[in-house]
């Protein structure tokens, strides 16, 4: 039987990938790992300690812009729409300025990194407004650029 | 010789075939399942030996030779101050009871950035080298810590430390071994060597004989020495926590507050009234799990343990979750909380088992299930319950509540 890919291979893949593109990687997380760093809403949106604390699992900059990862081994509605959500409200602007705050950057993108299979890239076709990038992991950790509207990753 | 390595992270794993003699064996990979209650698809398929070891809760690597289980791995990057420590301790009992040695990868001291507060160093509880101690004493298998690789000797000052944002924690570069511990660090060097050394004892004495073999072994005895040495210079007592959440009492005031559970036709059983003392751990809190399960599990070890079973006790060691106020007049006690109910144990128990299979009749059971189910017939709910309802019930003689209590007859 195929073994199946798992999200640590996915993570791990695109980290390594990233760093041979000249990315630093300030943060990274996966299924046990421990490495992760929780992002708290603001404030005026907690209700209590970790009610709706989040952890990126990939953070990394390069010239000024900072991406945020979030990473699946296949097509999960909702991760999209946690995407969504960070791209288009603030609800974490304390708690990101916080953590970048030793970093110079003038540009914030949310994103995906996905194991590939035609599913999963016809389903992130469908829902590519929620985003601002996708990565795919192929086979033996070889990574592609699936959606880079602004040549992020060129 | 086969060995297989038994895995919750995939790097750790990696990292630690890399980096010790496992790495020219004939090595297999298999990933791990914590338990029938977080992973019902998977864990009945766990080789019953490695369930076994599973049952209080599950290590991050286990390693085994010929199926049988050599040495566990249990790997925190949490501060170890008050009961934190004793987070992870229940699964380094679970490995040493079933003759397993146990090693502990804990920083010695982790950076906290609280609000309105400077970062700074939260250091690890000493105590928790003598509960390690006590189990080898008991078990006469090694039980181990070495620290995870931090700044904290370096940089004592927590503002200044380069892996600040890692909590000090130095990690791997190498993103193949991705959350893995710095492996040029002195104390993984050391671990590795004391891995080398179990490896080569079980390969030329046997998994079994090689077992009572180990802690007169120099790698390891030399750890063992260490560890006390950090109890001492840290200056572990036994006013830490979480023995100081502890009260021993007479036996009789447990046996006089337990007497309203009798009756006519039931008395209580003769493994509590064989005890003349009782330590009861207090937790003033809402009923839940970590850390009061490896707290618990601690206890034990450090105030109750005579042999190698709840049965060989100096005394009985009795969960309460409330404040306990003695009545000396009448030789009893009554307990108070607004946090906690025997309903939550209850409660526990009962969501645990809704999952089970064993009220199923046979055609409602899909063939995929039928070996879980089969699993269930032999051990009913042992690997089915949450965590802390197994580690709390295993190690407690009694679990009291202001409105309840659950005990031990024999």
């Amino acid at each position: 039987m195929e073994r199946r890919i798992t999200e640590e291979q996915v993570t791990k893949a695109i980290l390594i990938w990233l760093e041979a593109n000249d990315w630093k990687i300030i943060c990274f997380d996966f299924p046990g790992s421990g490495t992760g760093v929780p992002l708290h809403p603001n404030e005026r949106l907690r209700n209590t300690k970790n009610k709706g604390a989040f952890i990126p699992d990939i953070v990394a900059i390069k010239n000024g812009i900072v991406i945020f990862f979030e990473n699946k081994t296949r097509f999960v509605l909702s991760d999209f729409i946690k995407v969504q959500n960070l791209r288009n409200n603030n609800d974490y602007s304390n708690s990101i300025q916080t953590f970048l705050e030793e970093f110079e950057y003038s540009k914030i993108l949310y994103g995906v990194g996905l194991a590939h299979s035609n599913t999963t890239e016809n389903k992130t076709n469908n829902h590519l407004e929620k985003i601002g990038f996708a990565v795919f992991y192929h086979n033996i950790g070889v990574i592609k650029i699936h959606f880079s509207p602004i040549g992020l990753f060129d | 010789m086969k060995y297989r390595i038994w895995y919750s992270t995939e790097s750790f794993a990696d990292y630690i075939i890399a980096k010790t003699n496992l790495w020219n064996k004939n090595v297999v990979k298999k990933k791990m399942y914590e338990s029938d209650a977080n992973n019902s698809k998977n864990f009945h398929s766990l080789p019953d030996h490695i369930k076994q070891i599973l049952y209080l809760d599950a290590p991050d690597l286990i390693v085994e030779l010929d199926t049988e289980p050599i040495f566990s791995i249990e790997i925190s990057q949490e501060a170890g101050t008050g009961h934190n420590a004793f987070q992870r301790f229940a699964r380094l009992a679970a490995s040493v009871e079933n003759d397993v040695p146990a090693f502990y990868i804990y920083p010695e001291a982790a950076i906290i950035t609280r609000l309105k507060t400077p970062p700074k160093w939260d250091k690890i509880n000493p105590l928790v080298f003598k509960a390690m101690e006590d189990v080898m004493t008991i078990y006469k298998i090694p039980a181990l810590l070495y620290y995870f690789p931090s700044d904290f000797r370096t940089h004592p000052n927590a503002l200044t430390s380069p892996n600040i944002r890692n909590k000090g924690l130095k990690y791997d570069k190498n993103r193949n071994f991705a959350g893995s511990p710095d492996s040029t660090h002195s104390e993984m060097v050391l671990m590795f060597e004391a891995i080398n050394e179990i490896i080569s004892v079980v390969e030329k004495s046997g998994v079994i004989e090689g077992r009572g073999k180990l802690l007169g072994k120099r790698i390891l005895s030399t750890r063992k020495a260490l560890m006390q040495n950090e109890y001492v210079t840290k200056g572990g007592n036994e006013n830490m926590s979480p023995l100081s959440a502890t009260v021993k009492i007479r036996t009789e005031y447990l046996l006089n507050h337990l007497s309203q559970y009798e009756n006519k036709s039931y008395e209580i059983g003769e493994l509590l009234r064989s005890r003349e003392e009782t330590i009861i751990y207090k937790v003033d809190a809402t009923f839940r799990g970590d850390p009061y399960p490896g707290a618990l599990a601690a206890i034990d070890y450090l105030r109750c343990r005579e042999g190698k079973t709840f049965e060989e006790r100096k005394y009985n060691l009795v969960m309460c979750w409330g404040n306990l106020e003695l009545d000396e007049e009448e030789k009893t006690f009554t307990i108070h909380s607004d946090k906690s109910t025997v309903h939550d144990f209850v409660n526990a128990v009962q969501s645990s088992e809704e999952k089970n299979l064993l009220k199923k009749d046979y055609n409602d059971i899909p063939s995929c299930e039928i070996p879980r189910y089969y699993m269930q017939v032999r051990y009913g709910s042992m690997f089915s319950k949450v965590k802390h309802i197994r580690v709390f019930s295993y190690f407690a003689d009694a679990i009291l509540f202001p409105d309840g209590a659950l005990w031990r007859d024999a």
